[in-house]
């Protein structure tokens, strides 16, 4: 935990944060039970700002919103003790093993997957530097590993029409998806590639923006909670990321339903 | 029938004496009880309706912000666990989202920093304290965020009521960033130790 980002627990609780960095606060938060907890006693206090300016609704929004209700289905409460932060980390250790082969066969599983069309010789290469750079590689495909031991686990693959392909491994049990590319062409330095989860409702939220290296494979990225997102989409943003989309798609992956 | 299935639900509550807490009547939602959750909106669409006006501003927006939250409300009870968090600040917390949700989506198609910069500092912070001054019913609310420093609360009014970013709020009151963002907590912080605020 750096002070830095520490003292984003203000401005997360206000809610004044921007998409990109409300979601890095998110993943630092699932692994910084101090921060949560500072967190959870903002948001009931921000709850008292919203007391202190109570304001009736209008008389006819009652009675729409209860006859709404009666034809929206709640969603199915949390059973998987994977969304437990605390869970996770007391399992880290005992698990750690049993990642680093999934994480393997998981970074090979994708490179095949998205048809990075290797073969024999250079499946071996693959192999060996998967296995090189596992270590470091660990914590950013820990989540794919995760997800691949998922029950429900699918994947589900888009290319995009600026060149490249990407692959969506998801698990709606978990309500997680992870997102990796390959062959995207790198981008001028002012700009980038940005994921977007877009739901059923609502506007887009920013997933993170992905960064393309020399050869065109990019960070994987994890969408932790994919609620009622439907597709996943990939823009070309300025540099940083944008808020909300600024450009059309150059690819689109549906969720399976 | 239905009728029939309605009463059958009623009749035990009818035993209970108190009234249920925001907390109970929520775990009750989740089971698909609509009595509890007519009874949990008599509870929250005030504040609920409250907030989304503070940063939405126009009305008939702000309606319709304020519906799909608490219909979103009724969704995803599922989700709530009393442990984590109190039912009105799960409730409002959602609000704000919202809220916030609706304002920047409609910023984005607009030239944000144009926007912001064509505002000044003045007329924005005034339209904030204003509206929210002759509003604010909670004396202690009121008696605490005075306890704040003045940029303080103006960075955190600015930020909750007025629905910035604390980059916007950087730009309205020419402060660095990283200044904002201690401000916010350092705000929060003593609003929190003023309100007596736990978990």
């Amino acid at each position: 935990m750096t002070p830095d980002v520490h003292t984003l627990t203000g401005a997360y609780a206000l809610d004044a944060l921007e998409n990109v960095e409300r979601g890095d606060f998110e993943q630092h938060l699932a692994e910084c039970p101090h921060c949560t907890d500072e967190v959870a006693e903002f948001l009931e206090t921000a709850a008292r700002l919203a007391l202190a300016v109570d304001e009736a609704p209008p008389e006819r929004m009652r009675q729409r919103v209860l006859t709404v209700i009666t034809t929206v289905r709640q969603e199915p409460p949390a059973v998987d003790p994977a969304d437990n932060v605390i869970d996770l980390a007391a399992h880290a250790a005992r698990r750690k093993w049993v990642t680093r082969i999934t994480t393997a066969a998981a970074v090979v599983a994708i490179a095949v997957a998205i048809g990075v069309g290797i073969d024999a010789q250079h499946e071996h290469n693959q192999l060996q530097t998967a296995e090189g750079q596992l270590s470091q590689q660990e914590q950013q495909y820990a989540p794919v590993a995760e997800l691949l031991a998922a029950p429900d686990v699918s994947m589900v693959t888009g290319t995009a029409a600026t060149g490249g392909s990407g692959a969506l491994i998801v698990s709606k049990k978990l309500n997680e998806a992870v997102f990796v590319a390959s062959n995207m062409p790198v981008q001028p330095n002012d700009r980038t590639y940005q994921l977007w989860a877009i739901g059923t409702t609502g506007s887009p939220r920013s997933a993170g923006v992905l960064t393309a290296n020399a050869s065109g494979a990019v960070n994987p990225v994890l969408v932790s909670t994919l609620d009622n997102t439907a597709t996943l989409a990939v823009t070309v943003e300025p540099a940083g990321g944008s808020k909300q989309p600024t450009t059309t798609p150059i690819m689109a992956v549906s969720l399976p339903a | 029938m239905e009728d029939a299935i309605r009463s059958i639900r009623r009749a035990p509550r009818q035993a209970v004496t108190e009234p249920s807490t925001p907390e109970e009547l929520l775990v009750q939602v989740a089971k698909g009880d609509e009595e509890a959750f007519a009874q949990l909106y008599d509870v929250v669409s005030g504040p609920v309706f409250g907030v989304v006006r503070r940063v939405v501003r126009d009305y008939a927006q702000s309606e319709e912000v304020a519906q799909e939250v608490l219909v979103e409300l009724w969704r995803t009870a599922t989700r709530y666990d009393p442990a984590r968090g109190s039912a009105l600040s799960w409730s409002l917390t959602l609000a704000h989202r919202r809220a916030v949700d609706r304002v920047r989506s409609a910023q984005a198609a607009t030239d944000r920093e144009e926007r912001v910069g064509s505002m000044s500092t003045e007329r924005a912070f005034d339209e904030v304290a204003e509206a929210v001054a002759t509003r604010l019913e909670r004396e202690q609310v009121r008696r605490c965020l005075a306890s704040l420093t003045e940029v303080q609360r103006e960075s955190v009014m600015l930020a909750y009521y007025g629905g910035n970013t604390y980059q916007q709020v950087a730009k309205l009151l020419t402060t660095p960033l990283g200044t904002v963002k201690t401000r916010l907590r350092d705000g929060l912080i003593r609003l929190r130790d003023c309100l007596g605020v736990t978990r």
